[in-house]
């Protein structure tokens, strides 16, 4: 079994396409409240939310943004789309943050996809939550085996945004969350919980950044 | 000093475009440009009103009990007097003094550890915070959304009939961005209209020389961060700047606060340990110099001061009490409103 996080890109014809971003855990999507196995664990996802920002679209002729910001929610479907309209030539390659880069956390915007609302954004530290995963795992350090990793930070040196190129030849792109798991990349019996920017989150972050991946 | 001036000119032209004249916010003679952003969120009399509204207003808390103005006392100087630390929902006290609001546009970093850059998202602090509001955003749109009174002042102010987060923090910064106090003795002196006693003029000079680095005129703060002697306390568990950077060069450092209308503004420090003036000026007088306790700016202080320069620095210090804003009608509870 394999988690992934897959972003498709369907183009449904020369100008218009729909940019989806989709949890998976290996070949199924990723729902809440189901459970999830790796090693001698298992996981139920409770909150799962992703930032991406400055998100391109290059053709052979041109670079186009298609969205300033963009904030998926697994339990929101309608977050994990983004439609588009290109320009009428071919798109070969996609750029973006994973993470919101350092602009949009010190503009205050607080609109749309920045509303406070959502739970991405930290008072207290003025800045957004660029991944978040909430998650209860039976074995986990915690109480009641509930897992909170809030991973962010803009201000060096716990920068956790980065910058992100996929060709597009094929429509999806995939973030394979599993070996985070299966690696011992996060190992929620010892640390169950990171809520602040540091060490563990710059791990995390540029450990999840590598494995974006084309299928 | 050309350019420097023309500079100046253009900023002040800024900031007047986004000031409504009708707006009570204005730069006092002789200060600088303030920091805060107005073009982002131009003032208007009727955005402070309502600003001035919401937080005298305990909706914006969970159970509707608690608003800005219970740790924010006017005539203390927004601060609160009767607790070292803050008292929040359901009677649960936090781990800090509460800060005056007093010249905010002047400052861009806020709270005691310097965690939030900017005051228009500042009051999302107090309202998320479990020992304060303890409340959500979301629950506090509905709450507002809810309330035609509310709709109403919202669609006067933004011109739009749906209550959205930018404009509640906005509309709040309208009110605290405006709390100035500018008219003390200590102003009326340096614009030529009063004149210090004797004693005043020798705490004057004693300040200059021992506080001014880090509280700095005319703000009477330089909105840094300092380490200023205090021992850290276990119960309180509160390293400052340290909780929001992470590194351990931060530990104990805290934002400066403003000395003006100190003397109405006890208790004093971070965590309100200090009850009297006098004690924070004997604190002042002996403190151990070891250099990761001590910001390099109080190594002026190498004796104590003595009785009568403590006596001359509090005459002074208490010359920076302004009565007009501290009991300023603008800025008390909005009566006969509804």
């Amino acid at each position: 079994m394999r988690f992934f996080f897959v972003i498709i890109l369907v183009i449904s014809n020369v100008v218009s396409a729909q940019l989806t971003f989709e949890f998976r855990w290996g070949e199924q999507k990723i729902i809440p409240e189901k459970t999830y196995y790796y090693k001698s664990d298992s996981i139920q996802f409770e909150e799962l939310k992703a930032y991406l920002s400055d998100i391109y679209i290059e053709s052979q002729e041109r670079r186009q943004k298609i969205a300033d910001v963009w904030l998926i929610n697994f339990e929101d479907a309608l977050s994990t789309s983004l439609n588009t309209t290109l320009e009428d030539e071919f798109p070969r390659t996609v750029f973006f943050n994973f993470g919101l880069d350092s602009l949009y956390h010190v503009n205050m915007d607080y609109t749309g996809d920045l509303d406070p609302v959502h739970g991405m954004y930290w008072a207290w530290n003025t800045g957004y939550i660029n991944f978040k995963m909430v998650a209860r795992c039976s074995n986990a350090a915690s109480k009641n085996g509930r897992v909170d990793y809030h991973l962010g930070g803009y201000l060096k040196p716990n920068q956790t945004t980065h910058p992100i190129e996929f060709k597009m030849r094929s429509s999806t792109i995939l973030l394979d969350l599993l070996p985070l798991f299966d690696k011992d990349i996060i190992r929620p019996e010892v640390i169950s919980s990171i809520v602040l920017p540091g060490k563990e989150a710059n791990r995390l972050m540029k450990f999840l950044s590598n494995t974006f991946r084309h299928d | 000093m050309i350019e420097k001036f023309l500079v100046s000119i253009f900023l002040s032209l800024l900031v007047w475009r986004s000031v409504d004249e009708t707006s009570p916010f204005y730069i006092p003679e002789g200060w600088p440009e303030p920091s805060y952003y107005f073009e982002g969120n131009p003032l208007s009399r009727a955005k402070f009103e309502l600003g001035r509204s919401l937080f005298y207003d305990p909706i914006l808390s969970r159970d509707s009990t608690i608003s800005c103005a219970s740790c924010h006392v006017q005539f203390s100087g927004f601060t609160h007097v009767d607790h070292p630390q803050a008292h929040g929902i359901d009677g649960l006290v936090g781990t800090r003094n509460a800060p005056a609001l007093i010249n905010l546009a002047w400052l861009d970093q806020f709270n005691w550890d310097g965690g939030v850059a900017n005051l228009n998202g500042h009051s999302i602090n107090p309202i998320t915070n479990p020992k304060e509001m303890d409340n959500s955003m979301e629950d506090v749109l509905k709450k507002l959304n809810n309330s035609p009174y509310y709709k109403r002042r919202f669609q006067e102010v933004w011109g739009d009939s749906v209550i959205y987060t930018p404009y509640l923090l906005k509309t709040m910064a309208a009110f605290t961005v405006s709390l100035i106090s500018a008219n003390s003795k200590y102003d009326q002196v340096q614009l030529g209209k009063e004149q210090f006693t004797e004693q005043e003029t020798r705490g004057y000079k004693l300040f200059q020389k021992f506080c001014n680095s880090c509280h700095t005129e005319p703000l009477f703060t330089s909105g840094q961060l300092k380490r200023n002697g205090l021992s850290y306390d276990s119960e309180l568990k509160d390293s400052g700047h340290k909780m929001i950077s992470g590194k351990n060069k931060d530990s104990l450092l805290f934002k400066v606060p403003t000395l003006r209308n100190i003397e109405f503004s006890y208790p004093y420090m971070h965590d309100g340990r200090m009850k009297k003036l006098k004690e924070v000026l004997q604190h002042y007088s002996n403190i151990p110099m070891i250099k990761s306790k001590v910001s390099k700016e109080l190594k002026v202080l190498k004796k104590p001061f003595s009785d009568h320069e403590q006596k001359d620095l509090l005459a002074f210090l208490k010359t920076l009490s302004d009565k007009s804003f501290l009991y300023n009608k603008e800025f008390m509870f909005p009566k006969n409103e509804r």
